[in-house]
């Protein structure tokens, strides 16, 4: 899983196609089953579904890029496996998710794994509130954190261990603007999901 | 009497031995050369050089990484002017950024970037001082743009290779990406060759021999550091490589004959006993609980537990156990939370009011299925934080016991 | 119907007489805000020039950056003037942004990181292909472009004492003599390689909305930035499809460079 770094107007030479593989239309209205699981979620506007894989059990949605919007799924992490693809196993593990693990180490757990993947220097969790989620008792979060970019991004989590599995929908964008621009579209998918 | 000048930070070279036990048993102590004045760049390639940096200056300058705090910023600019001397100490801009790594680094351009993860490793004064003159040596010999064109010879031997491999491959290259904020925060890497390590070394025994530092302050960092990035080796199951990703380290291995010859360098070279305990420890106090919660996001229990292990043996403190107490909690496994919870009983001995340590108690014992007590223990936690970010989820994890 | 934007194709410069075949790329590319009122830029309007990120430097054999403060300084003079004459076309108002310090230059930090990742969007999502996202794809077919950075920009140091906003960015890196050998040697053997890099793109922004009004995105520029011609061909090139028309009068104050002959 890798961002297109866009530091204070660095240019980026995007000549090449990335992916072979185009980047998925997810229609409006219409249910999708997510990250390669049980996970359906139906959105209430069309998105767009990137071709590549932040992890083997995730999927990656977005309206105008993951630089501005970034909506993460992931479906069903397994007991002592990693959120996202391993960036350097050897010199930088990810952490692993834990099925014994409280609703409150499931922030701690994506800090780590974004500080990892995608560079963020501060990350600050600002609220952890019980939700019931694909009818177990989940947790929601509330973050800031600040990426590579020196971007500042807010990010909103729900997750819910179901089967000692992980199961969670993540969004963050860029605090100004972007995040208050979708969230309640983030909300209607969010408030749709099944398992 | 015989006094012994310590190097200031680990030469890269296996030619150290040899090279530095021959000079420094038969040379005096290298004097340090008089302050010329402010150096400017001289060619184009230099400036080119300064202007990106003073670029990247710009930012680093506004960033949210850096620590303004006063008195700690006088601290680390005392200590760096009392080792090179005012003259020179007065062409550096000095910026403390936040960030759990063992560094500090010069760019050319007089931009030295001091890192949190130094000033908690280092024990003393003596052992920070010996780290940043070793890096203002790098400065004063120009090694940066040494480094920089070496660098760019490294990767045209590259490009020509992939040529003559005949890989129909368009060339891209790997283009220099200095407009980064990550490298105007955290500077660029810089690896400096085996014979710039034994010159920067060279210059900063002199710094020391002249200040009055203790000298073998700068073999005792070292052995440290090595023994952390040793240990962090060991808890991933791995031989020791982590010596790349500094700007003091090069990629060899430990090696007791390095720590040796530190300590012969150091012996050929007279200087002081100063080591400034006290101070530097008075310094870092209204920060430790901050730089130790920094180490914590490393995800590296063998080095932070090594870190903290050795801060541990400086006396007991209740911020250190409580992040020894939060590294065992993090990790998670039965016998790791039994670490935590003994851990943190035993900073609230010291500290009954650490509001943090009753969380972190609390959580220990309720992963570890100890409800009740863990009940209890998040109960104080939240009569001390009513208001904490998890408070409203913790009320339901008590609330349903 | 205002224009919506006008591609151009260009294949990767190969100089290999075998022909290796190399996709044909895009490399340059334009857009106007979809929904901008025809008479939007009759009056002479006020536009903040944020700091432009000029870099100039060489490519060496191995593809590495080199800056050279020198052309860079040079460079920042020459786009300077370049861009006050070519603004003066317009007859609009060049503002030079304040410099900023403390929080506002977080701020504006800020700012230019989110303009930056919005230009890198619409680089990589919308305009060129190989990436395009579905939903940007179906934009450009409805000639929709709809991109902001919302209207936090009108707190910008400046902002209160202009109407628009200008995004500048260019790179140039000569191939350095080692580079430009590389590549014919390459070229006889078969294989491409490219040999300097002269990119940029120019955006407006409204400073009330936020709305990007135009953006202009080239990765193949002509024009040696060193030079005053260069720059001056160069920025002819960045304001390619600009959404104003070239006006014949401009401000009494700056005298009126000699018009840029024809177009591309």
């Amino acid at each position: 899983m890798k961002r297109v770094i866009a530091g204070a107007l660095a240019l980026t030479l995007v000549l090449a196609p990335t992916s072979a593989i185009a980047h998925r239309l997810m229609a409006a209205g219409t249910a999708a089953q997510v990250a390669r699981s049980d996970l359906t979620v139906t959105p209430g506007i069309e998105w767009n579904r990137l071709s590549q894989r932040p992890g083997p059990m995730a999927e990656r949605w977005t309206l105008d890029g993951e630089l501005l919007n970034d909506l993460i799924f992931f479906g069903g992490v397994e007991s002592g496996t990693p959120l996202f693809r391993e960036v350097d196993r050897r010199d930088n593990p990810l952490p692993q998710f834990s099925s014994t693990m409280l609703p409150t180490d499931i922030p701690p757990l994506l800090e780590t794994s974004l500080r990892i993947t995608q560079n963020i220097s501060t990350f600050e969790v600002v609220r952890v509130a019980p939700r019931p989620f694909l009818g177990a008792s989940g947790v929601e979060f509330e973050y800031r954190m600040l990426g590579g970019d020196d971007i500042t991004r807010q990010g909103r989590a729900v997750a819910a261990i179901v089967g000692g599995k992980l199961f969670m929908i993540t969004y963050d964008a860029p605090a100004e603007y972007f995040f208050a621009r979708s969230s309640a579209d983030v909300d209607r998918i969010i408030a749709s999901a099944t398992l | 009497m015989h006094r012994r000048l310590v190097a200031s930070v680990l030469a890269a070279a296996l030619i150290l031995p040899q090279h530095a036990i021959a000079a420094g048993t038969e040379e005096a102590v290298p004097a340090v050369p008089a302050f010329a004045g402010a150096y400017q760049p001289q060619d184009s390639d230099e400036r080119g050089l300064w202007a990106e940096q003073d670029e990247q200056e710009r930012t680093l300058r506004e960033s949210d990484r850096v620590v303004r705090d006063a008195e700690l910023n006088a601290y680390v600019r005392g200590v760096l002017c009392r080792s090179v001397g005012q003259e020179r100490c007065n062409a550096v801009r000095i910026y403390i950024v936040r960030a759990p790594m063992f560094n500090a680094s010069m760019a050319p351009n007089g931009t030295m970037r001091v890192f949190t993860g130094l000033l908690l490793r280092a024990h003393d004064e003596a052992e920070l001082a010996s780290v940043l003159g070793h890096e203002f040596a790098h400065f004063e010999l120009r090694h940066g743009l040494a480094r920089y064109r070496a660098r760019r010879s490294g990767s045209d031997l590259a490009a020509w290779s992939a040529v003559f491999g005949a890989v129909a491959i368009a060339f891209s290259g790997a283009a220099y990406t200095s407009s980064g904020t990550g490298v105007a925060i955290y500077g660029d890497v810089m690896r400096f060759e085996r014979a710039q390590e034994s010159a920067a070394d060279r210059l900063g025994f002199g710094f020391m021999a002249a200040s009055g530092y203790r000298p073998h302050s700068a073999a005792d960092v070292w052995r440290a550091v090595m023994d952390e990035a040793d240990q962090t080796a060991l808890d991933r199951g791995r031989r020791s490589q982590r010596y790349d990703n500094t700007a003091f380290f090069a990629s060899h291995p430990t090696s007791l004959d390095r720590a040796t010859a530190l300590d012969a360098l150091a012996e050929a070279n007279p200087g002081g006993d100063y080591t400034g305990v006290d101070p530097h420890r008075a310094a870092i106090a209204p920060h430790l609980a901050q730089f130790l919660a920094d180490e914590l996001a490393l995800n590296d229990f063998g080095g932070t537990d090594f870190v903290f292990q050795r801060l541990a043996a400086q006396g007991r403190s209740a911020p250190i156990l409580f992040a020894r107490g939060e590294l065992h909690r993090k990790r998670g496994n039965p016998r790791d939370l039994a670490n935590a919870t003994a851990f943190y009983h035993e900073a609230l001995e010291l500290d009954p009011a650490h509001a943090e340590a009753w969380r972190g108690l609390g959580l220990a014992q309720m992963r570890s299925g100890n409800t009740i007590e863990g009940a209890a223990a998040l109960k104080t936690y939240l009569e001390r934080v009513p208001d904490a970010a998890d408070a409203p989820m913790l009320r339901v994890m008590i609330g349903e016991q | 119907m205002l224009r919506f934007f006008a591609p151009l194709a260009l294949c990767v410069v190969s100089l290999a007489a075998t022909g290796i075949s190399q996709p044909a790329l895009a490399q340059e590319r334009s857009a106007v805000r979809h929904d901008l009122a025809a008479d939007t830029f009759t009056q002479a309007r006020r536009i903040l020039v944020f700091r432009p990120r000029i870099r100039v430097g060489e490519q060496s054999t191995g593809g590495m950056f080199e800056p050279r403060a020198d052309w860079t300084e040079l460079a920042r003079s020459t786009m300077a003037t370049a861009l006050r004459d070519r603004q003066a076309l317009y007859g609009n108002v060049l503002v030079e942004a304040p410099e900023a310090y403390g929080e506002q230059a977080r701020r504006l930090d800020e700012y230019m990181s989110l303009f930056g990742a919005t230009a890198s969007s619409i680089i990589t999502y919308q305009f060129f292909p190989g990436n395009r996202l579905e939903t940007k794809k179906a934009d450009n077919r409805a000639e929709r472009f709809e991109w902001s950075l919302g209207p936090g920009v009108s707190q910008l140091p400046g902002a209160a004492d202009a109407d628009y906003g200008l995004f500048i960015f260019t790179e140039d890196q000569f191939g350095s003599t080692g580079r430009k050998v590389l590549q014919v040697f390459a070229a006889l053997g078969g294989v491409s390689v490219q040999s300097g890099v002269h990119a940029g793109y120019a955006a407006l922004i409204d400073l009330r909305t936020g709305n990007v009004l135009w953006i202009n995105a080239d990765f193949q520029m002509g024009g040696d930035v060193r030079e005053a011609e260069g720059a001056a061909r160069r920025m002819e090139q960045l304001f390619e499809e600009f959404p104003i028309a070239a006006t014949v009068a401009p401000p009494a104050v700056v005298p009126p460079a000699a018009p840029a002959a024809g177009s591309q």
